[in-house]
């Protein structure tokens, strides 16, 4: 069990039930295709995007996206289009970086790692434009201060402020 | 208190019947659906790769959807419970899996049984989705300057705690700012170490100059002793303290790059 295959496998065991590599296709593509993404989405979600995070296992970069939408506008906007119509199963593959925490040895516990999950940050736009769509489309209740657009821990730390 | 695993915990398949429940339009749930089937994962340590795993559940930390993914999937188990009676007013306010439950009472027994009733009520609506709050990461604690008793909680005895952190932020039982301010500041003093360890181990030759030590005193540093400023910014001294510790962690940094000796 010393051997890091053996400590992944007990780590991501303890995630939850783990299968093999496959495609699930119980899915299709094409029931309900979504309804066209506008330029003023893409330019908000890429709005959205920081400059200072790490990429994925593609490597892209937010600074390459930005430049790469910068250069040729047209084509960034049909690809993203493209992108989210088409086969998500590119985008489905991250790291997670795992850092032992010092303060629990176990390394074949879970809850010893502290664990950073690198996405694609090409797919992260694309769950933006989702997003800001969800946001609208659903109303999750006054006191649950993540789904807010633009609230943070101080909205939620004054409303209980306030009660007090 | 804390919900148990989060996000690891979430399963996709009430997710999705959840948001259809709540009138989400049929092409979004869909697309959602799409995209978070067979999530593939690998891990890194110690230099390491290991082979590519296929998760079934749970959606992935640092996606900007899952915070909201995850709201919608506990939406009901911490449904706004705002209740404002003549003696007593009750909140369960959240901030993704980060939980507070304030209460607001005429007297201690009315608000000591109060919250009790909310977490097991709160408790027994996660249980059906899989879910349960973590004991070990829920406390309490009392204001108004009366002495506390100890309140049985999820079947555990939980004393109160002499401050209380919220999202962070530290509060005490007089509800000032001085625990979190001097929490802040030890944080701080912790960061400004390591930074000096950094940049003492590699130097300026392996990568770990002034130019990052600056970025790491930007980046870590100050965001660790400026969290809740905007609390505590009426108050001068509490400003003052953070600014000589500012101040000297400046001074440290500048003349451990640039010694005058």
């Amino acid at each position: 069990m010393t051997s890091h295959s053996g400590i992944s496998d007990l780590v991501v065991g303890q995630l939850g039930p783990t299968g093999s590599f496959s495609i699930d296709n119980s899915l299709p593509f094409v029931d309900c295709p979504l309804p066209y993404v506008h330029e003023e989405e893409i330019v908000a979600a890429l709005a959205l995007s920081p400059s200072d995070t790490s990429p994925g296992i593609d490597e892209v970069t937010y600074p390459f996206i930005w430049w790469l939408r910068k250069k040729w506008p047209d084509q960034f906007d049909d690809m993203v289009r493209r992108a989210i119509d088409s086969d998500h199963s590119r985008f489905h593959c991250a790291e997670a970086v795992l850092i032992p925490k010092a303060a629990e040895p176990r390394y074949d516990v879970v809850k010893s790692w502290r664990m950073i999950v690198l996405l694609s940050t090409f797919a992260k736009l694309l769950e933006r434009i989702i997003l800001r769509r969800l946001v609208m489309s659903l109303e999750l209740g006054e006191t649950q201060f993540g789904s807010w657009e633009k609230c943070d821990t101080h909205d939620a730390m004054a409303n209980v402020l306030e009660l007090l | 208190m804390d919900v148990e695993g989060g996000f690891d915990k979430l399963d996709r398949g009430l997710l999705r019947d959840f948001m259809a429940a709540r009138g989400c339009p049929p092409q979004l749930n869909a697309w959602v659906a799409r995209w978070y089937r067979s999530r593939f994962v690998r891990l890194r340590f110690n230099g390491w790769v290991s082979r590519t795993y296929c998760v079934e559940i749970s959606v992935p930390q640092s996606s900007p959807l899952s915070p909201f993914l995850f709201e919608a999937y506990v939406v009901d188990v911490l449904a706004p419970r705002i209740r404002y009676g003549p003696s007593v007013r009750a909140m369960v306010s959240s901030y993704v899996d980060d939980t507070t439950i304030t209460i607001a009472a005429d007297s201690r027994a009315m608000a000591s049984a109060a919250p009790i009733e909310l977490f097991e009520e709160c408790s027994a609506v996660a249980a059906a989705r899989g879910l349960n709050f973590s004991t070990l990461k829920t406390e309490w604690n009392g204001h108004g300057g009366l002495a506390w008793e100890p309140v049985v909680i999820g079947g555990v005895r939980l004393a109160p705690v002499e401050n209380i952190r919220i999202l962070g932020y530290r509060v005490n039982r007089y509800l000032n700012w001085s625990d979190h301010v001097r929490y802040r500041l030890k944080r701080g003093l912790g960061v400004r170490n390591r930074i000096s360890a950094v940049t003492m181990r590699f130097g300026d030759s392996a990568g770990a100059g002034a130019w990052e030590a600056f970025r790491l005193f930007q980046g870590a540093y100050l965001p660790t002793v400026y969290y809740g400023l905007e609390f505590v910014a009426n108050h001068s001294n509490y400003i003052k303290r953070i600014q000589i510790h500012v101040n000297d962690t400046l001074h440290f940094g500048i003349s451990s790059v640039y010694p005058t000796g």
